[in-house]
């Protein structure tokens, strides 16, 4: 069960599960404590696992100051603080992969090893263009489904559209009673899009695994190579016939994975 | 030689292009796309072939339809149009849309194609691909604004490699300046056209020397699709064309005129 934690200046939605050594899992564009279901069902036993409502998601109000990727790293930092965890693997996908980044470079004590699921060191001009049509499709579709519909297009897998998992993920999210606001959204996108660490992201001294989806039609393998070759010693793979979600659509291949990964940052010590 | 010209056909009337000297090549163009899409290789082929490029359908300067499109429907406007212009037989190369209506073509009108090239094609649509068109049926009415739909379905269209290099950005200009721009009606006919799209079980009927080409980071029907029609054409070549997008006869024209060339030359030698 969740619960709201009280962050600096926001109560964030938390959720923390599991026994072991500290995992934080930070979501992308709307996400919320669910996304990561299959990583707080699977990775329980031997990780104690914390995930969040990000600003403006779910159960996570957006307050009236800016919203900046700086001040959503600072909300990871203070639920980490705020649950006495001295220092986690950090974990994130797409916007969180930023946020993510940004977490290591302001909060580096923070930080044990970090692994960056579909990320980007800024994004490039097709990858804009993507993100700017779902910037006005949400406000625009006719139908909350209609928009799920569209957005989902580009970052599911052909495979989980066509044997029926992509419906099945909109009805889960037409059925959760926790809805962004179209505005919140948009202002989650404008502070990832705006942002850009390539110059700093060779400051980062974390362990970092890079993950990348061979399918991804978004943040295409060649972002996230650029990412993993600007952060010192940073490990690099492509899951070929993944798109943009992998840790939902194989979640056991890429529990799998994850947990190597902090075994082997434990092992180092 | 070039003319523009609208061609009666009976009951229709098509706006066409025709350019150059040589053996007959007629060229289908894909959703919402005119004549004009197939400009480099108007411009590029006219010194080895006779190419005819027409608006189809919905789009352009040909008038909408007053019933339902579909690809058989459409390769019948495209045989009528051969026989007004009195051509015997012509290679046949189609794209996407026009490459489902030159397969029906084959089909329907088999003594009309000499040969087939089949450029980001398909069997029959998919889940995925059936998503993308039923969103692209209400998006352009509802984008903010003309440049936004553009710039949102070219994302699926062209390569990151476009969007970076700045010829997104001016097909977008080349797009709103366009004089003759597609009704909303027209293009929700010519979506509707791709969705009833189904030859699976019929390519195998298929005589004509055939080509495909497929994109290797085509969004909208990557290489599995080309695949299968291939697997299901006697002796049809696929090629996959590597880092491609949906349009590579816009992206690398020179290439892909290359290519198309190299095969009709093959063709012409064996007959």
């Amino acid at each position: 069960m969740g619960e709201h934690v009280r962050a600096g200046e926001l109560d964030i939605w938390t959720e923390q599960v599991g026994e072991g050594s500290d995992v934080l899992l930070i979501g992308g564009l709307g996400d919320t404590v669910e996304s990561w279901q299959f990583q707080l069902d699977g990775l329980a036993d031997r990780y104690r696992l914390t995930a969040f409502d990000n600003r403006g998601a779910g159960r996570t109000a957006m307050p009236e100051s800016v919203v900046s990727v700086e001040a959503m790293a600072d909300d990871a930092a203070a639920v980490l603080r705020a649950l006495d965890v001295r220092a986690a693997h950090v974990t994130g996908f797409s916007g969180g992969s930023v946020i993510a980044q940004e977490l290591a470079l302001r909060h580096p004590q923070l930080v044990r090893s970090l692994a960056l699921q579909s990320t980007w060191p800024m994004a490039d001009p097709y990858l804009r263009s993507w993100a700017r049509f779902v910037r006005w499709l949400v406000e625009v579709a006719p139908s909350e489904r209609a928009f799920l519909e569209g957005f989902f297009l580009d970052i599911y897998t052909v495979r989980a559209h066509n044997d029926g998992t992509v419906d099945q993920i909109i009805e889960e999210v037409l059925a959760f009673p926790h809805k962004q606001a179209t505005e919140d959204l948009q202002r989650f996108l404008d502070a990832i899009l705006d942002h850009d660490t390539t110059e700093r992201l060779p400051g980062i001294a974390a362990p970092t695994l890079v993950l990348a989806g061979g399918r991804d039609m978004t943040v295409r393998p060649a972002l996230c190579r650029a990412v993993a070759e600007l952060i010192p010693g940073a490990q690099f793979e492509v899951l070929e016939e993944e798109a943009h979600q992998p840790f939902q659509e194989v979640p056991d291949e890429w529990n799998a994975r994850v947990d190597a990964f902090w075994c082997e940052v434990e092992a180092r010590g | 030689m070039t003319t523009s010209a609208r061609i009666h056909t009976g009951a229709l009337e098509l706006w066409v292009e025709r350019r150059g000297e040589g053996p007959e090549v007629l060229l289908i163009a894909g959703l919402g796309d005119p004549a004009e899409a197939w400009q480099y290789q108007l411009d590029g082929l006219a010194d080895r072939y006779r190419l005819t490029a027409f608006d189809n359908r919905g789009v352009g300067r040909t008038p909408p339809p007053d019933e339902p499109l579909s690809p058989a429907s459409m390769a019948d406007d495209v045989a009528a149009l051969l026989h007004a212009l009195d051509v015997p037989a012509a290679h046949v190369a189609g794209f996407s849309m026009g490459s489902a209506i030159a397969q029906e073509l084959a089909l329907r009108h088999p003594e009309l194609v000499r040969s087939l090239v089949l450029v980001g094609t398909y069997a029959r649509p998919d889940a995925l691909f059936r998503a993308k068109l039923d969103l692209w049926r209400w998006l352009p009415e509802a984008a903010p604004s003309e440049r936004a739909f553009y710039e949102a379905f070219f994302t699926w269209v062209y390569t990151p490699r476009a969007h970076a290099d700045g010829t997104v950005a001016q097909f977008v200009e080349e797009a709103l300046a366009y004089p003759h721009p597609q009704s909303l009606e027209g293009f929700q006919a010519q979506v509707d056209a791709c969705l009833r799209h189904d030859t699976a079980d019929r390519l195998t009927q298929i005589v004509a020397p055939t080509l495909v080409l497929a994109g290797e980071l085509d969004a909208i029907l990557p290489p599995r699709f080309g695949r299968f029609v291939a697997e299901q054409i006697p002796n049809a070549r696929i090629e996959v064309m590597p880092g491609e997008a949906h349009q590579p006869f816009q992206e690398i024209p020179e290439e892909f005129n290359a290519r198309v060339d190299a095969f009709w030359r093959d063709v012409e030698s064996r007959s």
